[in-house]
């Protein structure tokens, strides 16, 4: 190869090489003094679409001459996703998580105390509030639409066979034998999509103890009460009945994600289906007429029991990254107050659904199902559980349910394998009540 | 002068090198090693790194679902191992001729290759859907079953579910490696046999097989490395549902480091344990190529 040819390749791939590095920077670099400050704002996918992000922010952004770059991750990776972020040195200034991470994220440092930075705490309604207390301290800021739960059905397919909405499970257990022969399910669910099933057991919970889910759960995770007591076997064990009773669910429901499990609702294929409020715009964008559905509480699992609905009374939480920069620390509590107004509230979530973390944040709505959502069950809705658990109760609990409601295990069986988790966690020195 | 011309190469190539070396370096090398630091210590990714030396790995293999998810990955291996190789020698054969349309028959076959994975699972995720899928709906018109079947919902048979959905993304790619050994076999030893009076099955196992024998080593390697890998299809279609009939240890690994349990120390060991599985298949593929070279 001639001397010439030999340099200009070897320049050529240092170059190449040269490129490679730059691309992979990750660490910021000091802003000068005449440039916008960046506030970089770290969501799961909450309300806020990423190409409609500069629409939200524009007038903060005019009233503080900055720049709010918004980084969305979805929810099932938000975790992963801020992991890879952080260590890489990336600016992260605003987190708005999913409340499931709040309490882990509080424990770990990784958000702050805000309980004396924060004057407004009287936006919110106080069960808005408790999901982002730890230790009597407030960790971030609720925002958005809270979410609530129900049974969906569809009251032309059932009075087309001469059925009424089910009162309790044997209700269901009935509906499902007169709907067999038709080819349709009672319920339909996306059984693969493992991290919704908790959302049942938290309902079963809800009534077998004596609606005191939230003391009985908190019990347990301190010690002083057993997964292997009577209400939370009795509460596995409704789901087994469910998951075990012919034509219930769909045909190969814990093979079917969330999706799968909406369209054959839509399909007419089930006369119901069972979850989150948030789930419901599915079926409108469908093209579904609210006037055809109805919605109630989950059916009882005993007469005497009283039915409550599980949701979440905040739509995300605002907290401050612990590594802030002391220079962007004011501008990311200002965008904090922002993003938790009454306004940001109604024109992030709409109409859809119109339930809010903030006292004072109202919308008008049509639709029938939207309003027995905010005027009966939002009220009455206890706080997802899981929020409460460590994560390894979460995962032997999202297993196990799939296992249950396939019935690959028996309902005391899967609460006796909780109790040996929960067991190892308090041998490793597991507290609940620790907080940094 | 020699001499001097000769470090003057050596030091030209070895300049050539330095920019694939660097990145070889940042990118493998680094990476590797950090990696195993990673498994000597209990990591949640935030908080600080505590040492506990080798417990991950000790764990691990105390641990029984480890022997579970591998089961899993030997069952794979075996159903889409033997299965693929097989289907790429027939198919291998039948394109090995020249016949109208046999470039259009090639391509068809190797469009699942080039197809992203993403497309593939939800593709196949529907097409299984006992109520909607169009396998089912074949099935209960023609009146082969009469209940759907529930392939992704029904844990004894997901995982073969699956392992249909790798020979039909694989097959062709396996199909083209093996074909290229075809077209390599010389035509006279064919002549020869034929003037010898050999039937098209002695051919095939006298002549065929024995001058393909690399190609068929190196596509059973490359479906046993992948068998062990794969992660794609499982996390789209099943996440290691039904009750973790379809777990694997790339699942496992990722459930266990990235999930809510964020065990970054334990889920790198169950990688190394991994890539030492991975070694081993590679280590007895060269010895397998060596020993057919002599």
């Amino acid at each position: 190869m001639s001397k010439n040819r030999r340099v200009i390749c070897l320049i050529l791939a240092l170059i190449m090489t040269a490129f490679v590095f730059t691309s992979c920077s990750g660490a910021t670099k000091p802003e000068s003094p005449t440039e916008k400050k960046k506030i970089v704002l770290y969501s799961f996918d909450t309300f806020i679409k990423e190409t409609e992000a500069s629409g939200y922010f524009k007038a903060f952004e005019e009233a503080n001459n900055c720049i709010v770059t918004y980084i969305v991750q979805p929810s099932a990776t938000y975790v992963q996703a801020f992991m890879v972020a952080s260590n890489a040195g990336q600016q992260i200034d605003v987190l708005c998580l999913n409340g499931q991470n709040a309490r882990s994220f509080a424990n770990k440092g990784i958000i702050v105390d805000l309980t004396n930075q924060i004057k407004y705490w009287d936006r919110f309604y106080e069960n808005s509030l408790e999901v982002v207390t730890f230790g009597g301290k407030k960790y971030a800021v609720p925002m958005g639409s809270s979410g609530t739960s129900g049974l969906l059905y569809n009251k032309a397919l059932l009075s087309k066979y001469n059925l009424e909405p089910p009162k309790n499970i044997n209700d269901v257990l009935e509906i499902a034998k007169k709907l067999k022969g038709q080819g349709i399910s009672a319920i339909t669910n996306g059984g693969s999509t493992i991290y919704m099933w908790p959302l049942w057991y938290f309902t079963t919970l809800n009534q077998t103890s004596g609606n005191k889910a939230i003391e009985r759960t908190t019990a347990v995770l301190e010690n002083k009460a057993k997964w292997t007591d009577r209400d939370f076997v009795e509460a596995m064990k409704a789901l087994e009945i469910l998951g075990t009773g012919d034509n219930v669910f769909q045909n190969g429901f814990n093979g079917q994600d969330q999706d799968a499990g909406k369209a054959n609702f839509i399909a007419e294929k089930s006369a119901m289906w069972y979850g989150l409020s948030s789930g419901y715009d599915a079926f409108v964008k469908a093209g579904m007429d609210s006037k055809q559905l109805g919605m109630i509480q989950f059916p009882l699992v005993k007469e005497g029991y009283t039915a409550q609905p599980t949701g979440a009374p905040i739509g995300g939480a605002l907290a401050l990254y612990s590594k802030v920069s002391d220079a962007n620390k004011d501008l990311s509590l200002k965008l904090i107050d922002f993003m938790s107004t009454d306004e940001f509230a109604v024109k992030v979530t709409g109409a859809k659904p119109p339930i809010y973390a903030n006292k004072n944040a109202k919308v008008e709505i049509s639709d029938n199902i939207l309003k027995i959502m905010r005027d009966e069950l939002s009220p009455k809705t206890v706080v997802y559980l899981d929020w409460l658990y460590p994560p390894e109760i979460t995962t032997a609990l999202q297993q196990n349910i799939q296992a249950v409601t396939g019935g690959k295990i028996t309902s005391e069986k899967v609460m006796e394998d909780m109790q040996k988790v929960m067991d190892e966690l308090l041998a490793k020195g597991y507290d609940f009540n620790a907080t940094k | 002068m020699s001499v001097k011309k000769s470090i003057k190469d050596a030091t030209s190539a070895y300049s050539l090198m330095v920019p694939a070396l660097i990145l070889y370096v940042t990118f493998i090398l680094v990476p590797l090693i950090f990696g195993f630091y990673i498994t000597l210590h209990e990591w949640d990714g935030f908080t600080d790194m505590k040492f506990i030396g080798l417990a991950n790995y000790i764990n691990i293999f105390k641990n029984p679902v480890i022997y579970e998810v591998l089961s899993h990955n030997t069952v794979y291996a075996l159903g889409t191992v033997i299965s693929k190789n097989i289907i790429a020698i027939f198919l291998a054969l039948l394109l090995n001729r020249q016949f109208k349309g046999v470039t259009f028959f090639r391509t068809v076959y190797f469009i699942p290759v080039v197809m992203s994975f993403v497309a593939i699972g939800i593709l196949w995720s529907w097409l299984y859907n006992p109520t909607f899928g169009l396998i089912n709906v074949i099935l209960l018109k023609t009146g082969i079953i009469k209940e759907s079947i529930a392939f992704l919902g029904d844990p004894s048979i997901a995982l073969w579910s699956l392992i249909l959905v790798d020979i039909w993304r694989w097959s062709g790619y396996h199909t083209v490696i093996v074909l290229a050994g075809l077209q390599t076999v010389p035509k006279d030893l064919y002549e020869s046999a034929g003037l010898d009076g050999a039937t098209g099955f002695q051919r095939l196992v006298y002549i065929t097989l024995p001058q393909i024998r690399p190609m068929i080593i190196t596509n059973v390697t490359i479906s046993l490395m992948g068998a062990f890998s794969v992660f794609d299809l499982m996390y789209i279609m099943t996440k290691g549902g039904p009750y973790n009939s379809t777990r694997v240890i790339s699942t496992y690994m990722y459930d266990i480091t990235f999930g809510s349990e964020s065990r970054f120390g334990y889920g790198s060991s169950v990688a190394y344990i991994l890539l030492f599985i991975i070694i081993i298949i590679s280590i007895a593929q060269s010895k397998f190529m060596a020993k057919s070279d002599e």
